[in-house]
Formats: structure tokens, C-alpha cells, sequence
């Protein structure tokens, strides 16, 4: 939540151009999707603004790449790339349903406890 | 416009509900070109039925989303950033009607007031008035930059003030088919339970909230209020999608309403159909 704040507070022209801060309207869509799809045990996102007000949501992990463009309120590009999925990955328009992605991130959660159980 | 003035013939109806306060409303994309000074110019569209008006603090944005269940409580930041907007009331001379006005929101109440006689305009002629004011709000964003309103989320809210202080049983499942705490007297209650609306095409669409509690109201009578409400994103970003949704929201809070309320307390009611 304090990144998002963060990314709200951004001054305008903060990537050298002309880019407004994340829009306080993304931000809080963006907050209530990650309430929706992330389960308690999976790990922290990096959050990157956008160049048009919009923000970057991404997990990167060995097993896993996620990365949800949340482009505005309800209008949500999800990507995951990972060792089941095609070459390019899989992609999802999302608009309020997460379910998907809260599957993802459960996957994502299963593998990194299983990498750590055979590594033990 | 006008299908909306008859009301649909299998909704339950009562011809004294215990209705308090009905809550109508749009979240939209703040409009390019709008900044608070101008809030009085919006005041001007609806000014000659509402005179009187009043600041609030504003309403922070709110988004229904779905995925893990059970569903997590609705999240907002504590801050907000940028400029900031306050809330208009913009209250009709006997203050039973509001229009409640921000950057991003467009709602309309109907309450009860003074001795609580005013009698409940019914949802079919609110309805028709809040689609006008959202026109008229429309037409005025136009004129500051080509744009429609962008509606991203609506709401309704129906607010029930049962009174028990003068009747037979104070029990709650007396009143309340879904809720048996026994016989006894209880000191108060408070319940809160939430399900997503679904759609077979659509998936879920929205979110019916219930929350029960009991109370004394302004004129000292114990009652249970009862807020049923459904809240979601319209099927568009249009005007005409976002009635759509409030005609649909208040169908499932009438059923709603009449599913989980008792025989009994119908008949107090005055049920109809």
C-alpha cells in the first residue's frame, strides 16, 4: 500500500518527459484487485508506474513471470509466463473478476515452497 | 425512459415498508476540464429544486472485485492526493431529498424527515429523475471537454428502520427468517454478510451487502436497521448501462429483502404481491 501511495505522489514529469503520477483512481482499483487475487503467502510484487497515470503489477520468479498492466479502473492486461505455459505465455483482458491471477499467484506460492522444501 | 415508470410485476411489494432512506449513485471518471471552483455552475443545473446546499467531507473511490473467497474487506487508502474535492449536498427545501455531488460521484437519497411522514416517492420516479440529473451532468462536462460521462461503478443502497418498540416480539427471528438466536431477550445484535451477484454471461457483476443492526432512533424506539446493498460495475460506461445496473440492483434488494424478512413482520408491512 505505501509503494502505491508512493506512486500516487509522484511529481509530474517524474520520468523525464511528461508523465503524470499513477492516477489516486488506479491506484485504488489497483489495491482492491490485489485484495481479490492475492493469497496471504504470496510474495510482494514491484509495483512500476506507467507513462500515462496507469501501473505495472509484476512477480518474477524462477518458476514464474506474472505481470498485470492495470491500464485504468476494470480494464486489466495479465500476462504469466511459465514452464506450462506457450512460448509467448498466456494473456487475459481482466476487468473485476482475479480469479485467474489468484490462481497464478497460488501456483507461483506452491512452487516456491516446494523449491525450498527439496533444496532443505 | 419511460419503461422505467412501471414497476415489474413479480418484485414483492408492501404498502407501508419500512423504509427510511434509499440511496441512488454513479462513480465516474473525474471529468477533464472540471476543477472544484466550478462546483457552484453544477449546482446550477439542479439549483431550482434543490436551493439549499451543504459541504461533506468526499467519498473515497470504491471498486467491487472478485477472485479469493471469502472475499476481503474493501480496501481504500487513508489519504487522498492531489487537489482536493469536496462533497455537495444539494438538498431540496424540506431536506427529504438530496443530491450528493464530487469530482467522481453523482448520488441521489430520498429520506425520511421531520415527523417521518413523507411518504417514499418509489424507486420508478427516483429512478427517472437521477437518469435527468446525470444527463444534465453530462451535458455540462461536454461543455468543458468532448467527453461523456465515464461510468465505472454504481450503487444502491436501501436503508429499513424496522420498529419493535411497540410490537408483540422484539425476538429477532421474529422478524428475521434467516436469523434464530432463540427466544430470548438479546441486548442488541449486529450481522454483516456480503455475496457476489453473477450473471451466466457476465460472471459476477456485483456485490449484495446486508448488515443488520439494532438501535434507538432519534425519538428514543428500539429498531433493527437493516441496509441492504448492491454495488458493481454496469454492464458499460454509459448512462444508460448505469440505470440499467441500479434497475437491477434494486430488484435483488427487494427479493433480498423479502427473502430474509418473516412472514409476520410482511403482514406489518402491509405486503401486497
Amino acid at each position: 500500500m505505501s509503494r502505491l501511495g508512493e506512486l500516487c505522489k509522484l511529481e509530474d514529469g517524474w520520468d523525464g518527459y511528461c508523465a503524470p503520477a499513477v492516477s489516486f483512481f488506479n491506484a485504488t482499483f489497483a489495491l482492491n484487485m490485489l485484495g481479490s487475487a492475492c493469497p496471504m503467502d504470496a510474495p510482494a510484487p514491484q509495483i512500476v508506474p506507467g507513462p500515462d497515470g496507469d501501473l505495472q503489477i509484476e512477480w518474477h520468479t524462477a518458476a514464474m513471470d506474472i505481470e498485470l498492466h492495470v491500464i485504468g479502473p476494470y480494464d486489466v492486461h495479465a500476462w504469466r509466463l511459465s514452464a506450462t505455459a506457450a512460448e509467448d505465455g498466456e494473456e487475459f483482458h481482466l476487468t473485476n473478476d482475479f480469479t485467474i491471477v489468484a490462481g497464478w499467484l497460488a501456483e507461483m506460492s506452491e512452487a516456491a515452497i516446494a523449491a525450498r522444501s527439496s533444496a532443505a | 425512459m419511460h419503461e422505467s415508470l412501471t414497476r415489474p410485476e413479480h418484485l414483492p411489494d408492501y404498502r407501508d415498508p419500512p423504509l427510511n432512506e434509499v440511496v441512488i449513485g454513479v462513480q465516474f471518471v473525474p471529468a477533464r476540464g472540471y476543477q472544484q471552483i466550478r462546483a457552484g455552475e453544477v449546482w446550477g443545473l439542479y439549483r431550482a429544486d434543490f436551493p439549499l446546499v451543504e459541504e461533506q467531507p468526499p467519498i473515497p473511490p470504491s471498486f467491487e472485485t472478485f477472485g479469493l473467497s471469502p472475499a476481503g474487506p474493501m480496501i481504500n487508502f487513508g489519504f487522498v492526493t492531489g487537489a482536493q474535492h469536496d462533497r455537495f449536498w444539494f438538498l431540496t427545501p424540506s431536506k427529504d431529498e438530496l443530491i450528493q455531488f464530487q469530482h467522481d460521484r453523482l448520488l441521489h437519497n430520498w429520506r425520511k424527515v421531520g415527523d417521518q411522514s413523507n411518504q417514499y416517492p418509489r424507486f420508478e420516479n427516483m429512478i427517472v429523475k437521477f437518469d435527468d440529473e446525470l444527463q444534465r451532468l453530462e451535458t455540462y462536462f461536454s461543455g468543458l471537454s468532448v467527453q461523456s460521462l465515464n461510468c465505472n461503478q454504481a450503487e444502491i443502497s436501501y436503508i429499513n428502520h424496522i420498529n419493535i418498540d411497540k410490537s408483540e416480539s422484539s425476538a429477532v427471528k421474529d422478524w428475521f427468517r434467516v436469523l434464530n438466536l432463540g427466544d430470548w431477550p438479546i441486548d442488541d445484535v449486529s450481522a454483516t454478510w456480503r455475496r457476489t451477484l453473477r450473471s451466466d454471461h457476465e460472471g459476477p457483476y456485483g456485490r449484495l451487502s446486508c448488515e443488520l443492526a439494532s438501535a434507538i432512533d432519534p425519538r428514543g424506539r428500539r429498531i433493527f436497521v437493516l441496509t441492504l446493498t448492491v454495488r458493481g460495475r454496469p454492464s458499460g460506461s454509459s448512462i444508460v448501462a448505469s440505470i440499467d445496473f441500479l434497475k437491477r440492483g434494486r430488484a435483488v434488494i427487494v427479493e433480498e429483502f423479502t427473502a430474509i424478512t418473516s412472514d409476520s413482520a410482511h403482514k406489518i408491512w402491509g405486503r401486497l404481491i
